[in-house]
């Protein structure tokens, strides 16, 4: 049985550029996202995860066509959404929904709980008595009592509003939910409410998520497939047991080991890697990760390795990957 | 249940009166304006004598049992224009400050959202009105269109709308980048209701704040026109008017422009007051958050 | 290594601290004991609400016109700290105690190069000339790992990224001398290879110079990393204090051993996460009895009754829990954990 990817990126690429506003002159430009190729399976969660200037918050804004691709193509449901007209824009707004990092920012502080959530099924033209079932239909999902959908969001803290976020992003029974650093800003016991919130809801509604997250912990908690990200390219893509136990890219490695583990007996056995992260303005010729990393060779100074598969779902952008 | 407790600060409204009535300065200005106003309102009533019925018998009186603020070249109460004269002041105010807040805001929201040729077009023009000085500007209107009270608003509009523009525009460029917007636009908002549910009700506290302070300059600026004669025209009460025919007689009889330029200068002095106040309460670069 | 916590170089003792709120004064720490060794790195833990960056704060003389220490003592050195005036204050400041806070570009002069910045606390604080501090400066840049130090010295902070600000800001207190160094979420807005090398510096700076760390995080994993000794808050009191080692093997209260269970894990697949219900009551609406007690599985009458008091357990670990003599097994039922 062959299931259809519910979205498909194909050597997608995203340059910014930054031009002087009196002659429309390119100052300067950088490469945020560098061609990524991908599938999303329907009912899957794909982690992605990467640092800072990795590109993955771009990654995610492409999906949600909040900014344009400069180059590549994006399938959503069989259907090439890279360059839709806005008129058809509408429709694909319905099937991709996004929570995001900041619950403090991302809720409009002079609006109810109950609008909020409501406003996407207003803008599809919903009634009112449908409206009023399905705020209180996601308001249960996400476990938050009815009776706080009068109260405006300073009244929250910020797991409360967080749920708050992800029942907007639930109002209209989206495909397909980028999730961009959801839970980042929460504290740990807070945190683990909303993971168990997302994982719950994926396993009832079967809605896809791309779950971007620079915390290890997080991703491999939510993910069944992950992406690993460094300066706009994907370097390792696997199954998340495999990602973990068996990273193939020394940076994936490299990460794994950097994080610090609340276990004592692990103390000092960290690989620190060296250097700083080149800035996606400046990227170095080659494989992007050569100058930090400790297997670096010749080969990987003048060429960048193409992520190839080593494994059934297993793929690496390494020279001398293992 | 999520078993979060929704505790959180107070609502934002009794929160909003306790640091109102801690700053003296809204307070006091607060007080001035309610005064002015209810004069305004009540005028028909409160007034003793008609301000335009003109008496050769009573000319120049001083202030007095019967004529408190005395009487003017036409032997008209002087206490009974002024108070009228604040209903005049206080209409132009009213209306400059609906055209141009209605005009300004929604220029700036558009050319904060949409960009582009948009921006480029209102902005420049904002930037040539700002080259003129404001009341230079005015006057140069106000004397091309001729005098009256219309002429008056839509002076005083056409100099007064490109700040609302400017600060709008400013306030909506860093609104556009929070994520709520990002998230309405992501769910299908349309524009429209975008810059009326997630613009408007975000800027306009320190759009109150830009008026009640513009209040004070616009009352100044009517009062300058008709002062000039270019303004509201005789007989209708203005505090500008009396003051420019209290001048001639400043020596010998003073109380005309005095009391005409003490209502001018209070109600200066208590927009001025409540627009500082309201904005250490509403600025949040001033307020601790 | 030298001899770490032979002497107490910071004593933080009974020390209460409230905030003038809307309404009244609110207290944000309540009665808090603790004390750093020369050479010893004290972590502070908690999540937001605990009143872990107050506490650094209150030892820095940094509370604001809005904030005041109600009672209690902070002697570093021999010298009560809430005693002096502003201005000695100032004098301790970057010169006995140094800090480092989560975003370096807010500590450091956007219009001056790192280097001067770094020469400047050496012309300030000692006798030293311009050009010896300038040597000196880049001396140290190179300490913390800064490459090419010499020229990155006529940088401005914009030119360096997060990680580099946070060396210079490190430079700083070394230049100092400084006998501590308060570090509030250092790491926290660093990537996490770039935390591992801050980390890992700090950990040499106390190895070669002795330098004490009061080390704030909401982090378990650094502190596991750095710790000797670590302090456990929540809603403005300490909830435990122990070793790392005897923390993080045999955590003590619920609130702690909830807290490290919750951390989803990178080196293992949970089904399902142990959380803990609710939020940290803010500072005007803390529970009676166990601050802890509406979020804990395991709370009983008792709890809801008496506040219960820091208990030490065996020679050196103390927590603030009135069921620590229960059975552990039951508690870890109770708890729907294993450990």
């Amino acid at each position: 049985m062959t299931v259809a990817p519910i979205l498909k990126l194909q050597g997608v690429t995203k340059d910014f550029t930054v031009t002087s506003s009196a002659f429309g002159k390119v100052l300067s430009s950088l490469r945020a996202v560098n061609d990524v190729t991908l599938e999303v399976m329907p009912g899957e969660t794909l982690g992605i995860v990467g640092e800072s200037g990795c590109g993955k918050t771009t990654l995610g804004r492409l999906i949600l066509r909040l900014t344009q691709a400069t180059e590549g193509r994006i399938e959503f449901q069989g259907r090439d959404i890279t360059r839709l007209p806005p008129g058809q824009m509408r429709d694909l707004r319905r099937e991709i929904q996004i929570v995001f990092q900041d619950p403090y920012s991302s809720l409009n502080p002079r609006m109810k709980v109950r609008d909020i959530i409501a406003e996407p099924l207003e803008n599809f033209g919903a009634g009112r008595r449908e409206i009023q079932a399905r705020v209180d239909e996601v308001m249960d999902i996400v476990k938050l009592p009815i009776a706080y959908a009068d109260r405006y969001p300073h009244a929250f803290s910020g797991g409360q509003r967080q749920r708050i976020g992800i029942a907007r992003a639930l109002a209209l029974k989206p495909k397909l939910i980028v999730c961009d650093e959801a839970v980042s800003a929460l504290d740990v016991s807070v945190q683990a409410q909303i993971l168990n919130l997302l994982s719950d809801i994926q396993r009832q509604t079967n809605v896809t998520l791309v779950f971007i997250s620079h915390n290890l912990g997080v991703i491999r908690f939510l993910s069944h497939r992950v992406a690993v990200m460094y300066l706009g390219r994907i370097v390792e893509l696997a199954p998340e047991a495999a990602l973990f136990d068996a990273p193939q890219h020394p940076y994936t490695r490299a990460l794994i080991s950097a994080i610090p583990e609340p276990d004592v007996s692990r103390r000092g056995q960290r690989q620190v890697l060296e250097g700083d992260i080149p800035s996606p303005i400046d990227p170095p010729p080659g494989c992007p990760f050569h100058l930090r990393c400790p297997k670096a060779q010749e080969q990987c100074r003048n060429a960048a390795p193409k992520l190839q598969g080593i494994a059934p779902r297993h793929s690496v952008a390494c020279h001398f990957p293992g | 249940m999520a078993g979060e407790s929704a505790s959180g600060p107070e609502r934002p409204q009794s929160e909003f009166i306790i640091r109102f009535r801690r700053n003296r300065n809204a307070m006091i200005g607060s007080i001035i304006v309610a005064l002015v106003v209810a004069a305004a309102l009540l005028a028909p009533w409160i007034v003793p004598y008609d301000v335009e019925k003109v008496n050769m018998l009573t000319v120049w009186e001083p202030p007095g049992e019967d004529f408190w603020f005395g009487a003017d070249a036409l032997g008209r109460d002087v206490f009974s224009r002024v108070i009228v004269g604040a209903r005049v002041s206080l209409l132009v105010a009213v209306s400059v400050l609906a055209i141009t807040l209605t005009v300004g805001t929604i220029l700036g929201m558009c050319a904060a959202y949409f960009g582009g040729w948009v921006d480029t077009v209102i902005m420049r023009t904002v930037d040539i009105i700002f080259a003129f000085p404001e009341l230079i500007f005015a006057i140069l209107i106000a004397a091309m269109l001729g005098p009256g009270k219309l002429t008056v608003i839509i002076a005083l509009s056409i100099v007064w709308w490109p700040g609302i523009a400017r600060l709008t525009r400013s306030l909506v460029l860093s609104l556009k980048s929070e994520l709520f917007v990002e998230a309405a636009i992501a769910s299908g908002t349309p524009v429209h209701r975008i810059m009326r549910r997630h613009f408007l009700p975000n800027i306009i506290a320190p759009l109150i704040v830009r008026a009640s302070i513009g209040v004070g300059f616009i009352i100044m600026a009517e009062a300058t026109l008709s002062f000039l004669g270019i303004g509201v025209q005789e007989p209708e009460p203005t505090w500008g008017g009396m003051i420019r025919d209290g001048l001639s007689q400043l020596r010998t009889d003073p109380h005309l422009a005095l009391y005409a330029s003490l209502a001018l200068g209070i109600t200066m002095v208590g927009f001025n007051l409540l627009g500082d106040g309201l904005r250490d309460i509403l600025d949040p670069r001033v307020r601790d958050r | 290594m030298t001899a770490r916590g032979q002497t107490n170089l910071l004593t933080v003792e009974g020390v209460s601290v409230s905030f003038d709120g809307l309404h009244g004064p609110v207290q944000v720490l309540d009665d808090i004991n603790f004390t750093i060794g020369s050479g010893e790195i004290v972590g502070i833990v908690g999540e937001s609400g605990s009143g872990k960056s107050v506490t650094s704060l209150a030892v820095m003389g940094l509370l604001g016109a809005q904030g005041k220490i109600d009672s209690g003592r902070i002697v570093l050195d021999g010298a009560d700290l809430t005693a002096l005036t502003h201005k000695e204050m100032r004098g301790v400041r970057g010169r006995d105690v140094a800090m480092i806070f989560q975003e370096p570009s807010t500590s450091l002069n956007p219009v001056l190069p790192v280097g001067f910045q770094i020469a400047e606390v050496l012309t300030e604080h000692f006798d030293t000339s311009a050009a010896e501090a300038r040597k000196k400066a880049i001396a140290l840049m190179d300490r913390v790992g800064i490459p090419a130090a010499g020229s990155r010295a006529d940088d401005y902070p914009h030119q360096l990224s997060g990680g580099m600000k946070q060396r210079i800001m490190i430079a700083m207190a070394l230049a100092c001398r400084s006998k501590l160094l308060i570090a509030d979420e250092p790491t926290t807005a660093l990537d996490v290879t770039i935390q591992a090398q801050i980390l890992s510096l700090i950990s040499d700076l106390r190895n070669d110079y002795g330098m004490a760390v009061l080390l704030i995080t909401h982090d378990m994993g650094v502190i596991a990393e750095m710790a000797d000794r670590v302090i456990v808050m929540y809603a403005g009191q300490v909830v435990e204090q122990s070793p790392a080692d005897s923390l993080f093997q045999h955590p003590l209260h619920p609130y702690t051993r909830l807290l490290l269970r919750s951390i989803p894990s990178a080196r293992s697949k949970q089904a399902v996460l142990p959380m803990i219900e609710g939020t940290t009551p803010p500072p005007t609406d803390l529970p009676g009895g166990c601050r802890f007690h509406p979020r804990c599985p395991i709370a009983a009458d008792l709890c809801r009754d008496g506040t219960p008091s820091l208990q030490t357990v065996g020679s050196n670990h103390a927590a603030r829990c009135k069921r620590l003599d229960e059975d552990y097994s039951l508690l870890d039922a109770g708890l729907g954990v294993a450990l």
